[in-house]
């Protein structure tokens, strides 16, 4: 029991710091190679833990190994389209001009109960909304709409005005991250001046934001609320 | 960049481990066979107390071959083995007939492990 038990951990440890090494794309959308690698990874990692017959090794050789080829085949992608667009195929569009492609549903497998599902997630209701669709090499379904069916946006309105960066977490838990404070044009110094407005302390901090123009936001811990 | 190199570095490791451990397993085997056929020897020219040492040496060297080779082997493959192993002795005290089967048995299994562990064609497929 007590070698299960060991070997989880170790084949725990292991798959996390696969999955950190194959990067974020891992964690969001999945290519058609990744999601293969996940399945893979997931279904061989089990092995060695429920069947103590069988070295750890021949757990941790196949998934190094998977994982190891991912990357190459990635960072090999990056510089080939043609090998890009050999492992995870290309983007279709699906509607142009407001009018369904049936021949390149047919070609993804998109089914009409497919397509206004994935449109639905999209907020789109009306397929006559659709300006132009395009389904992702993850599945996923892109969508640009119609003019008049877009949000409005400030441009449109030709309300001008100056973009700014948005706030910045600077205090998480009572510890302030002197990295996000700087990225925001400020120092200790204008920080302990806050405080002292507000009339607080870093430790009675659970969350605090700050933007470039000096506002803050700031959350207290619940267990010193008075 | 980094990423690539450990990837790199990794395949480089195992690959070297793998072939690495498939000499050692065909070295401790040839070791392991000699010492079969001496003890064997020894046995057919009634040398008992020399046979009796070689069983031992054997154990002893067999008893290594599994604390290393169970990293890469299963475990039921080498059960059979050391149930074998353990027979020898025994059976050479007893001057039985067996003696001889077992000592076939072990060298035919560990001839087996090898093969079983090199890529031949049929192996991978």
């Amino acid at each position: 029991m007590i070698i299960v038990f060991i070997r989880a951990i170790i084949l725990y440890i292991l798959i996390v710091f696969c999955v950190r090494l194959m990067g974020k794309r891992q964690i969001g959308e999945l290519q058609p190679s990744e999601l293969v690698i996940t399945i893979m990874l997931s279904n061989i990692a089990t092995l060695p833990i429920q069947d103590t017959n069988l070295p750890m090794l021949m757990g941790i050789i196949p998934i190094l190994t998977l994982v190891s080829l991912d990357i190459f085949i990635s960072s090999l992608s990056l510089k080939s389209r043609m090998l890009r667009r050999w492992i995870s195929g290309s983007p279709k569009i699906i509607i142009k001009d407001g009018v369904l492609d049936q021949k390149v549903m047919k070609e993804i497998r998109f089914s009409v109960d497919d397509v206004m599902e994935s449109l639905r997630t999209c907020n789109v209701f009306d397929i006559a909304d659709v300006q132009f669709a395009i389904v992702e090499t993850t599945g996923n379904l892109n969508v640009y709409t119609k003019f008049d069916k877009q949000p409005m946006t400030p441009e449109v309105m030709n309300v001008k005005g100056a973009s700014k960066n948005p706030p910045q977490l600077i205090v998480n838990d009572g510890k302030l991250l002197s990295q996000a404070l700087d990225s925001i044009g400020f120092g200790e110094g204008w920080f302990n001046e806050v405080l002292k407005s507000k009339k607080i302390e870093l430790k009675e901090i659970f969350l605090m934001t700050a933007d470039e123009s000096g506002s803050v936001n700031i959350v207290k811990k619940e267990d010193v609320r008075k | 960049m980094k990423r690539l190199t450990l990837c790199a570095s990794i395949i480089i490791v195992l690959v070297g481990s793998s072939v690495l451990t498939l000499i050692n397993i065909k070295q401790s085997n040839i070791i392991l066979t000699e010492k079969i056929d001496k003890a064997i020897d020894f046995q057919k020219e009634s040398k008992t107390d020399e046979a009796l040492k070689t069983v031992d040496e054997i154990q002893a060297l067999w008893d290594k071959y599994y604390t290393t080779m169970s990293f890469v082997i299963t475990s039921d493959k080498m059960t059979s083995i050391s149930s074998s192993v353990s027979k020898l002795r025994p059976l050479l005290l007893l001057d039985k007939a067996e003696f001889y089967s077992e000592c076939e048995s072990i060298k035919f299994s560990i001839k087996l492990i090898y093969d079983s562990e090199f890529p031949y064609l049929h192996s991978i497929i």
